[in-house]
């Protein structure tokens, strides 16, 4: 009898937890679904006509004749593409010297690439846009590729090094015993263990040099250099241009980072949260 | 002779140690550090591109006295204020998250795909959401809130509750991520325990959870306030160009305007140097009670 009030009263709760579980999911659910507003709401612009002008043509198609989006994609493309092999290298590299090649110093040093992570790209970027103009900076590829790198690398290397540090030293050892050299070490045996560390610094930086509208916008007033955020938001300052035609070109440059958070939405989480060792 | 041997390899690994880390030193020195010293020093000049004179303390004097620059301090100060509130959201949504029973893979994916959006695109939407005759005021009239349908981003206060809602709405997923990794590392026995003996759920979250969870708030916090502070110049560059006026300027968006608009890089200079002071001083903050907290 009393055995069968307490099993009565556990279907009863399990009932209720089951209700209460519905709903919390439902909830969960309207608000992701409210997450998904952005990316609903660009579609339908894109899949939309212009009023009239275009004949039956969808802003998807349109945009293309009215902003060079190939020429701007490919800019952004190449200055995202370079920095995020500069910064996997660099970081790796020094990485790799910091963890598992100290010498005397090395820990100063490793506290002053840390330290630069609080210094604000604003409160450098002058100086660094009148040092690089000084040089021919300006109009050219490299002044911005070496800006968006030197901006990335110290978050990267502490989290290279990070990385490098987890990984046992007697692999070094007992290479070096081998007769191996700290470079072939370096590449054929602790790089391959390290490249989850990899790619997550690499996504960063991509995603980084990619989204960036203030330098693109500093170092490449030049049209035919001028990077996808830029040409959308110089779109954006002709009052002329529709909005609509803005967010549909806006939509496009989104495309190349939506298909990194689709591979890579792991190694970016972890990337994330890496950062909160100290 | 072992003693050689040990001392001749140890002086190849510093010699690749030097060799490795190299490069990353020499970036950060001369294009992070350099141009922090240069900043520094223009910060006290009245610097225009062409030449430059000593004028000490000005320009700080200005950014104190001047409504206009005024208001680029006090707006970083509502950023800052704002933070709490959007983070309070994404805590709780990511506490449902983690008892959601159903679809919680998906939800995950899609809560965090808008981390995607560049703030540039980020601030076109919300621009095209509250447009005059864009969505929200279309349902605000809708719904019969007529007085509520203002012209958003033509207006200060409401330009800038309009900036304050975009920056923690376009942060959300992310956040709600980081707390989700938090809450699926808490000891699931002791929370059970705690319901055993009969707390409440809100006594089982204020008193167990939060606690637990700290490290990950201070976290989440600190790199949302330094996005605030220095992560967001794509956002107001489309969304309201820092205007009306100066009401959604942010110290960032003042070093570009005072530069590249009004041409006085001093200005503009002493404006990054306040950023860097700000950041630098929030940090240690929240580290010194992060130390504290951990004594306890």
């Amino acid at each position: 009898m009393n055995l069968r009030t307490v099993s009565y009263r556990n279907v009863k709760r399990r009932r209720r937890s089951k209700k209460l579980a519905i709903a919390i999911s439902a909830v969960v659910g309207a608000i992701s679904l409210l997450s998904f507003v952005p990316f609903i709401y660009l579609l339908l612009i894109g899949f939309s006509k212009q009023d009239g002008t275009a004949k039956g043509k969808y802003l998807l198609q349109s945009v293309f004749s009215a902003m060079p989006v190939i020429l701007d994609m490919r800019n952004s493309g190449i200055l995202a593409l370079t920095t995020t092999i500069l910064v996997v290298v660099i970081s790796a590299m020094a990485g790799f010297g910091f963890a598992k090649l100290t010498y005397k110093n090395s820990k100063i040093f490793y506290g002053l690439i840390v330290s630069a992570i609080t210094i604000p790209i604003a409160t450098i970027i002058i100086p660094n846009y009148l040092n690089l103009a000084k040089m021919g900076g300006i109009g050219s590829f490299w002044a911005p590729i070496l800006i968006y790198t030197v901006t990335f690398l110290p978050v990267s290397t502490v989290l290279t090094t990070s990385y490098f540090r987890s990984l046992p030293s007697s692999l070094v050892e007992s290479a070096l015993m081998d007769g191996a050299s700290y470079p072939r070490i370096f590449i054929f045996i602790l790089s391959p263990l390290a490249v989850p560390a990899f790619v997550t610094v690499g996504v960063l930086a991509f995603l980084g040099a990619w989204n960036d509208l203030l330098i693109g916008l500093l170092f490449l007033p030049n049209p035919e250099r001028r990077t996808m955020s830029a040409g959308i938001a110089s779109l954006q300052g002709i009052h002329s241009s529709p909005m609509n035609l803005i967010l549909t070109a806006s939509f496009i440059s989104a495309i190349p980072p939506i298909l990194a958070f689709v591979f890579f939405q792991k190694h970016l989480i972890s990337g994330v949260t890496s950062g909160m060792g100290k | 002779m072992e003693f050689l041997k040990k001392n001749k390899l140890s002086s190849t690994r510093s010699r690749y140690g030097v060799l490795f880390t190299a490069p990353v030193i020499i970036l950060v020195v001369l294009f992070e550090f350099y141009p922090l010293l240069q900043a520094f020093y223009f910060s006290f000049t009245n610097w225009d591109g062409q030449q430059s004179n000593w004028i000490g303390f000005q320009n700080f004097g200005r950014m104190f006295a001047d409504p206009d620059l005024q208001r680029v301090l006090l707006n970083g100060l509502y950023l800052m204020i704002s933070i709490p509130f959007g983070m309070t959201f994404s805590f709780v949504v990511a506490y449902l998250m983690h008892h959601s029973v159903y679809g919680s893979k998906l939800f995950r994916a899609v809560i965090f795909a808008p981390t995607a959006l560049s703030w540039v695109i980020v601030g076109l939407v919300s621009r095209a959401f509250l447009a005059n005759d864009g969505p929200i005021n279309k349902i605000l009239r809708a719904v019969g809130l007529k007085e509520l349908a203002l012209n958003w981003l033509a207006n200060e206060t409401p330009a800038l509750i309009s900036v304050l809602i975009t920056f923690n709405a376009a942060l959300f997923g992310m956040n709600a991520i980081i707390f989700l990794t938090g809450f699926s590392t808490l000891d699931k026995q002791v929370l059970e325990a705690a319901q055993m003996d009969g707390a409440s759920q809100i006594q089982v979250l204020r008193n167990i959870v939060v606690p637990a969870m700290y490290r990950f708030i201070v976290f989440v916090f600190i790199i949302t306030l330094v996005a605030s502070f220095s992560g967001i110049f794509g956002l107001i560059y489309v969304m309201t160009n820092g205007g009306p006026g100066s009401a959604t300027t942010t110290l960032e968006f003042a070093v570009w305007t005072q530069a590249f608009a009004q041409g006085s890089f001093g200005m503009a200079a002493a404006f990054g140097i306040v950023l860097m002071v700000l950041t630098l001083v929030v940090v240690g903050v929240v580290q010194l009670l992060n130390s504290t907290v951990e004594e306890e």
